[in-house]
């Protein structure tokens, strides 16, 4: 009954500690686990595999630095495949450090990897003020709101804006949100509206909240969480950090488990006790 | 009262017909209201910042001089605020021959800003959603207890969720039958229940979204005038 007792009121520290090592321990000596698709993933991937070379796609980046962990890795992997498909890309971002870890993504993959030309194959337009305000106005006129790219260019002068004066002359857009505004926002405000194709990656915890338009067929899967990134990398055949994480992701998962159970035992043997 | 009360409210109620009318007349001039709206509304935005900052400033201050609790705290943030607004405003960090527009520099790497948001702001932010972890596992261990039928529904939908979503979650029940896998009960989970449960939350929120706004339009809702309006 002790023993219960002490499990019962253990130290939060001990809890810390044992969560710190169970993170820390697979990121050192990867477990790799294998990483089993879901179908709201591979929608997403088939929609993005389906764009033909040329197509014009609109990515949004509505995260920060605290989510960055979670969403950077489906944004790497998203222009891994974006790029491989030839896709003519546009960077714009909805939250002010949004268009940091956009600059982050172009940098790595665009420039570095892909050795990309900005302005004529993607090109990054970053952050205006307005949430939803935003959307709304590059609905209608998309130069209206966006006169320059990050690096002071004139809107008119890049070769990829050619043709689009509105969100409606994009074929895709990809939102790759961490809350408001966010993909919910981009579903009510353009492409439910005007029936451009989306999809999104979002953080698990967001993943409630944009399920029902995933069901509902207004957007073409979702990519949830780490793991969503992991799958996403699996299916283009490019493990990245994601696939990494995932280790330490489900070590900490089984362990918060144990910890519940063990909770619970302490719990109902006190009960008996007092009882 | 004029003034204060009848002037407001009517701008609200004008601004809200119109809008609201041009969804179910999207012709010209009433289509081209929402484009010059939102226009309004970034400007608006913009002022709002200036406005949300001067806020911060006197109520940190205020703190200060007072020498309420942790006033310590509210120096750091005045300081804070003043030395990015400086990095944000001038290109210091940078070269004046090395063609950066000012605006562009925020993104270039080397001005002081860019410095300041990669390795002051992003470390922190991380450090502070990362303790999250330690905090749910505490938490889970200490107040996730089956004391009746619906929190332990929600603990083994939990549990179930968490395994589940992760490749440890596969092997567990690699042995059982597809349907009976993790991963497969974890995804009818969010399908069914759960996608039942967001839909009924979200008609309810649209339903309270119309119902609010016409107050506001009709002029019965006046809260947003400040004070005991």
């Amino acid at each position: 009954m002790k023993f219960w007792e002490f499990i019962g009121s253990l130290d939060r520290r001990i809890i810390f500690l044992i969560i710190g090592l169970a993170v820390f321990i697979p990121l050192l000596a990867p477990l790799k686990l294998p990483v089993i698709t879901t179908p709201t993933t591979e929608d997403v991937y088939n929609a993005i595999d389906s764009l033909e070379a040329g197509s014009k796609v609109l990515v949004s980046f509505e995260y920060g630095p605290s989510t960055q962990p979670e969403i950077e890795p489906m944004a790497i992997a998203l222009a891994r495949h974006l790029f491989r498909k030839k896709c003519e890309v546009v960077g714009m971002a909805l939250w002010p450090d949004g268009q940091f870890m956009s600059t982050l993504v172009f940098d790595r993959i665009a420039d570095k990897e892909f050795g990309l030309t900005w302005g004529k194959e993607y090109v990054n337009l970053g952050f205006r003020p307005g949430g939803e305000a935003v959307i709304k106005g590059i609905a209608r006129e998309f130069r209206a709101n966006y006169t320059q790219d990050v690096r002071g260019n004139s809107v008119n002068d890049l070769p990829i804006m050619e043709g689009v004066y509105s969100v409606k002359d994009f074929d895709f857009i990809f939102s790759l949100s961490a809350g408001y505004p966010g993909t919910v926002e981009w579903v009510l405000y353009a492409a439910d509206p005007y029936k451009i194709p989306m999809s999104s990656g979002t953080t698990a915890i967001q993943v409630n909240e944009v399920i029902p338009y995933v069901k509902g067929g207004q957007i073409y899967g979702i990519l949830a969480g780490m793991s969503g990134a992991a799958e996403y990398e699996t299916l283009i055949a490019t493990p990245d950090d994601a696939t990494k994480f995932m280790d330490a992701q489900s070590i900490a998962h089984l362990l918060i488990v144990v910890f519940i159970v063990v909770g619970n035992i302490s719990y109902i043997v006190q009960r008996r006790k007092q009882n | 009262m004029f003034w204060k009360t009848q002037i407001p409210v009517f701008i609200v109620f004008v601004v809200g017909m119109l809008t609201l009318l041009q969804w179910f007349i999207p012709h010209y001039p009433l289509n081209q209201i929402q484009v010059h709206m939102t226009q309004w509304f970034d400007i608006i935005a913009v002022f709002a910042i200036v406005l949300g900052g001067l806020n911060l400033l006197k109520l940190q201050f205020a703190k200060i001089t007072a020498r309420q609790k942790d006033w310590q705290y509210a120096l750091v943030t005045i300081v804070s605020f003043f030395v990015m607004l400086v990095f944000g405003f001038t290109r210091m960090g940078l070269s004046p021959d090395d063609g950066v527009r000012l605006g562009s520099h925020l993104q270039q790497e080397g001005s002081n800003f860019h410095w300041m948001f990669f390795n002051v702001f992003t470390p922190l932010s991380s450090t502070m959603f990362a303790l999250l972890a330690f905090f749910v596992a505490s938490a889970s261990y200490r107040a996730f207890r089956i004391r009746n039928a619906e929190a332990t529904l929600l603990l083994v939908a939990g549990i179930i969720l968490m395994l589940g979503r992760v490749p440890i979650g596969h092997l567990l029940t690699a042995w059982a039958p597809s349907y009976l896998q993790l991963p497969a009960i974890q995804e009818w989970i969010y399908s069914v229940p759960n996608l039942a449960g967001a839909r009924a939350i979200m008609i309810g929120i649209g339903l309270g979204m119309v119902a609010t706004s016409l107050r506001f339009i009709l002029g019965i809702e006046k809260s947003f005038l400040g004070g005991d309006e």
